[in-house]
């Protein structure tokens, strides 16, 4: 079975981790853009941030057989430092524009502060007129109405539910979602969002439509395989091989592919893979090892790619 | 210096290591002989990483000694003088003479 | 047995790393400020690499009983362009002030040009002025011989630098003993297919002894062990030395020399 992980930090994983999720099944991961466990001080860093998710991880992943894909964003957290914010927002166009970025997110509230709800909205009118799909990251703390709101807010800006995808969801929350039309995303994270067999049950209960399942593996402690092990799980369960693959793969596809960046035939039919580019001008791999890297280039946007 | 603890002979030594340099050696050949099979291989031997590749294989079979420290040397830049810019530059892991 | 990994980027690491690290028993870290992969665009970009590796890194670290120390430095890969160069030294000395700062690190040299030596000798001056220990990268292939001497000309020019407060890094074959020579302390980095092996590491061992030698695993975002020193130990067990001098190099050797430092403690 082939699975998306459709939300998974890999600038903080190792390429060990890319090996596992490869040798399981994932032929394509989408990392959003998100803070980094500490408050950025400078768009510079912000900026640097970006170019690496839309160039060096990508290269990066492809020497593990690998598809990233990512989506381009202002988060929460750092939305509520707005000398910050403004100049990350004069970034945000330029970026959202490159090949293989799939979405705007992950974006939306953190602890629902007027700054927060200001870059949120500027930032649903931005993917409406870039007709890009939306992530959105709900919030820890008072999850439910967080949940909520992000709806109301999506809706009152005239966005269409099914460019929408809500997030870390949870039990409590997902019905709504789904009531609404929205897509429901579930982060497998061991300790503070979602288990495996919590996640079977609202398979079981909800069923797989508009439902994804991700990892949102990062820095902290995670699991990578978190997709793939909740198919597993959810198989051994006696949850139909189509309601899984919905979940772990198709699902995910069908969201994020809205944008025209993302395609089935981009990992069944993959570019040949030149063992001899180079990423800026440098190996990716140190002390002169040569890397393994699919080919990449940039159709989508006349801007250059990463800035010197 | 630390000698060991139970002080190994060379036989021990050979014993130890011998199956997994024998493969290493194996692969050093096939490769050779994979630049030999495929199409443009005189071009690829006249490139200054096989033309170094060549000399420290023959060091290799040097009576005794330094043989590391022999192809390490071998392989490095002799000169002493710095460059002009670094811009764009890489290591390749054999010195191309002049032409950086 | 306890090991210190002298030299390893744990903020491309996981979690995961961080635990098999701390029940191999891996209890103490330093991770010296390097290339990111890609050309960082502004200086600016530096300052919240630093704080990363000031701030929350050695939490992360703690929370699996590891403790972490960093170097702070511009890394020789990015310093070419002397502008931005000027920029992030100006504010290198208030993150050496830092608590778990131990020195300047890993600065040295890449391609061996005239702009790389003159932002490391601008290192070097930091270094005097406040008396700060130094961590040595030196460059690769085939053009490491070549700058590690360029390297240590530089700091033997310096009478105010005390070559044992120096460790120079990524040293192999060729370059270990002028490195002894010069009375540095010389590390040899485990990375896989590039740099040295544990077999040659632990011949290096055999050659030139066990004082003033660091064995680290470099371990970052690219294809990497972040157990090669526990690996490498291993093997210098299996040709039968003693678990003292196997101590030696693994855990008093990097004890020894980082704990010049003050704000070093083992974990």
């Amino acid at each position: 079975m082939m699975f998306i992980d459709p939300h998974a930090h890999m600038i903080s994983r190792t390429t060990d981790d890319y090996e596992a999720m490869a040798a399981s099944g994932v032929v394509a991961v989408i990392e959003p853009a998100f803070w980094l466990g500490q408050p950025r001080t400078n768009a510079g860093s912000y900026l640097d941030y970006l170019s690496s998710l839309v160039g060096f991880e990508r290269f990066r992943a492809g020497q593990f057989g690998i598809r990233h894909y990512c989506t381009i964003g202002l988060n929460s957290k750092e939305a509520n430092n707005e000398g910050l914010a403004e100049a990350v927002m004069e970034l945000i166009p330029r970026f959202a524009l490159k090949e293989g970025v799939v979405a705007i997110g992950e974006i939306g509230y953190d602890e629902q502060t007027v700054l927060e709800d200001k870059y949120f909205r500027l930032q649903l009118e931005l993917a409406k007129e870039l007709a890009l799909p939306v992530m959105i990251h709900t919030p820890h703390r008072d999850k439910k109405n967080g949940t909520s709101r992000s709806m109301d807010v999506c809706m009152e800006h005239g966005l269409d539910p099914r460019m929408v995808v809500i997030d870390h969801n949870n039990e409590e929350t997902v019905r709504e979602v789904l009531d609404r039309g929205f897509w429901a995303a579930f982060s497998i994270y061991p300790s503070t969002k979602m288990g495996n067999v919590r996640m079977v049950e609202i398979l079981r209960q909800y069923g797989a439509k508009r439902v994804i399942v991700d990892s949102a593996c990062d820095w902290g402690i995670s699991e990578p395989l978190a997709v793939a092990k909740t198919a597993r799980l959810a198989l051994d369960s006696g949850i139909a091989a189509t309601e899984v693959e919905l979940a772990c793969y198709r699902n995910a596809l069908d969201a994020y592919g809205r944008s025209g960046q993302m395609m089935e035939s981009d990992w069944l039919n993959p570019m040949p893979i030149d063992q001899r580019a180079l990423f800026e001008g440098n190996s990716i791999l140190r002390g002169g090892r040569e890397p393994v890297v699919q080919e990449q280039c940039d159709r989508r946007s006349m801007d250059n790619l990463i800035i010197d | 210096m630390n000698g060991p603890y139970r002080p190994m002979r060379a036989n021990d030594i050979l014993d130890l290591y011998f199956i997994e340099n024998r493969s290493r050696i194996l692969d050093i050949a096939s490769f050779l002989d994979r630049i030999d099979r495929y199409e443009g291989a005189e071009e690829a031997k006249a490139d200054y990483r096989y033309q170094a590749f060549a000399r420290i294989v023959k060091l290799l079979s040097e009576p005794t000694g330094n043989r590391t420290k022999a192809i390490q040397v071998a392989l490095s830049d002799p000169t002493t003088e710095p460059l002009a810019s670094a811009a764009g530059l890489k290591a390749w892991g054999a010195w191309n003479g002049d032409q950086q | 047995m306890k090991v210190i990994d002298p030299h390893i980027h744990m903020i491309s690491r996981t979690t995961d790393d961080y635990l098999k690290m701390a029940v191999s028993g891996i209890h103490t870290v330093a991770e010296p400020a390097f290339w990111a992969g890609f050309d960082r665009g502004s200086a600016a970009s530096f300052r919240d690499y630093f704080n990363q590796l000031t701030k929350v890194e050695p939490a992360r670290a703690a929370r699996f009983g590891v403790r972490h120390y960093c170097w702070i430095g511009l890394n020789s890969k990015e310093s070419e362009d002397l502008a931005l160069a000027d920029e992030v030294l100006s504010f290198v000395p208030e993150f050496l002030d830092r608590p778990t700062v131990l020195g300047i690190g890993e600065v040295g040299l890449n391609k061996n040009s005239h702009n790389e030596i003159a932002v490391l000798e601008r290192h070097l001056e930091i270094a005097v002025a406040r008396d700060e220990m130094i961590l040595i990268h030196t460059p690769h292939l085939e053009d490491k011989l070549k700058g590690t001497r360029i390297i240590m000309d530089m700091i033997k020019s310096e009478p105010r630098i005390s070559p044992q407060r120096v460790l120079i890094d990524h040293a192999e074959e060729h370059t270990i003993g002028e490195i002894k020579d010069n009375g540095f302390w010389f590390g040899m980095t485990l990375y896989p297919n590039s740099k040295g092996s544990p077999e040659r590491a632990i011949d290096a061992v055999e050659i030139f002894g066990t004082d003033r030698l660091c064995i680290n695993s470099s371990a970052d975002w690219s294809v990497s062990d972040p157990l090669s020193t526990l690996k490498c130990a291993n093997e210098m067990r299996r040709r039968g030395h003693p678990e003292h001098a196997i101590e030696q190099v693994f855990f008093e050797n990097p004890k020894h020399f980082l704990g010049q430092c003050p704000k070093f403690r083992v974990g």
